[in-house]
């Protein structure tokens, strides 16, 4: 095989391979970054890297897990603001804030329709992308996505307990969140304790 | 029991039947735990059905396929066969002669700005800038389409345009016969686009759609002749269904220009600015 051919091979096989996974990746790209402009320059990145070490790749394995590694790694190496470490999270806060609003007698029978009927699409994505950065990525790729804890593990390189234990206090958090939105909104009554 | 496993089984993640039993016991029986899960199922669905996937926008995927194809690939074989012709003994000077001069008509032809491309309105693309102004045009005079911001003010739309998310500098000339109406901000792949309005002395409507050039071909289209054509400084016009078409540039912004007033002072307004 001549270099042509194996350089048109690579791109053929990347093409097939890489390519359909495009939508997914911008998706998380987008919820990372919060910026359509950000999401394109990070998924094209991801893409040209990708195409770098795809002769490298082992063909037949995960290569959507291999794009979502690399895009994630971009990100951290190349996107993310400001800070060099993710959002630190006092979970101690969230915590003592969710027990808080939790109601005293535990009826979540209203939960649904205070939350769930009220609160508009926009509303839930700005609160879904106000959660810190590894919060918000397992719930994008949990309940966005519909990934499971084993692929979620592969994509970011965390153990499947770990994926467990953040989604948990993912949806604490983001619960907290609505919940205030809600409350300001006039739709549940605080009640103190 | 830790309270993780509750996340677990919202997302269908516990193998284990007697621990799956085991918990949803526990969600029967004590309202803590009937809490939580309710709260994790809650979050869960909120998620799933509220909030939108984003897709990754057209332009994108051929951008980075144009960036990974092997181009020597091309440009070697290319090559290679025209060696190869060379070398035939076939290859006689007249039809060495023919490609010359072939070769010559191409360039002439590309670099021959004066004549408008023909443009074909039924097979342009729905992201077409042409079709778009074409289409936004029948919906104003449809009484389906009207200004989000009304003023016959010009800076006052330029400030509304920014203001709504507009990221480019825009231009809102200002003529005699005419009344500014008032302008729309619409979204396309996620940026903000301008339009404006202006009404003639006896209702005519003259509708601008302006873009920064930038975003030609990434967040809207133009016929490649039709840009060559306009970027040598040409304006384009056409008549079509009893309305003046123009497309121009205007400092950095591509103009599309509908109008049903009178064509020559619709096309000197706008073609002098260029």
């Amino acid at each position: 095989m001549t270099e042509a051919e194996i350089q048109k091979k690579l791109y053929e096989d990347f093409e097939r391979e890489a390519i359909p996974h495009m939508d997914a990746l911008y998706n998380f790209a987008f919820r990372l970054t919060g910026d359509s402009d950000e999401a394109d320059d990070l998924v094209q990145e991801t893409y040209l890297r990708a195409f770098r070490f795809f002769d490298k790749f082992e063909q037949g394995t995960n290569c959507k897990a291999w794009l979502f590694r690399i895009l994630k790694n971009t990100f951290i190496n190349k996107y993310r603001k400001e800070t060099k470490e993710p959002d630190k999270v006092d979970y101690e806060e969230v915590d003592n804030y969710y027990e808080n609003i939790k109601p005293s007698n535990t009826d979540s029978a209203h939960l649904e329709k205070d939350i769930y009927d009220n609160l508009l699409d926009d509303e839930i994505s700005e609160a879904v992308n106000s959660l810190p950065e590894d919060f918000r990525t397992v719930i994008i790729l949990c309940d966005l996505e519909g990934y499971t804890y084993e692929e979620i593990a592969d994509f970011i390189d965390i153990p499947v307990g770990t994926v467990r234990s953040r989604l948990h206090r993912a949806r604490k958090m983001l619960f907290t969140k609505l919940y205030d939105y809600a409350a300001n909104k006039g739709y549940i009554l605080k009640e103190k304790k | 029991m830790n309270k993780d496993l509750i996340t677990a089984l919202v997302d269908n993640e516990i193998k284990d039947e007697n621990i799956k039993k085991e918990l949803n016991e526990l969600i029967s029986s004590d309202s803590q735990f009937r809490y939580e899960y309710d709260v994790q199922s809650l979050c869960k669905k909120l998620v799933r059905e509220k909030v939108k996937k984003v897709k990754a926008p057209e332009y994108l995927r051929e951008k980075i396929l144009s960036e990974i194809k092997p181009k020597e690939t091309i440009a070697i074989k290319k090559h290679n066969f025209l060696l190869n012709i060379f070398y035939k003994p076939a290859f006689t000077f007249a039809t060495a002669l023919v490609i010359i001069i072939s070769i010559i008509l191409i360039v002439v032809n590309r670099f021959d700005n004066s004549k408008p491309p023909e443009i074909d309105f039924s097979k342009l693309d729905s992201d077409n800038m042409l079709l778009q102004a074409v289409n936004n045009y029948n919906l104003i005079l449809n009484g389906k389409l009207a200004p989000q911001y009304v003023s016959d003010n010009s800076k006052e739309i330029c400030n509304f345009f920014s203001k709504n998310g507009v990221h480019y500098s825009t231009i809102v000339p200002e003529f005699k016969e005419w009344k500014l109406l008032g302008a729309v901000v619409s979204e396309d792949k996620g940026i903000k686009l301008a339009h404006h309005v202006y009404a003639g002395k006896n209702n005519q409507i003259i509708y601008v759609f302006q873009v920064d050039k930038d975003y030609v071909n990434k967040v809207i289209k133009i016929d490649s002749d039709l840009l060559e054509y306009i970027e040598s400084g040409n304006c384009y016009s056409k008549e079509y269904s009893n309305n003046l078409i123009i497309l121009t540039e205007i400092d950095h912004n591509i103009f599309a220009i509908i109008a049903n007033d009178d064509f020559n002072y619709v096309k000197n307004n706008f073609c002098s600015l260029n």
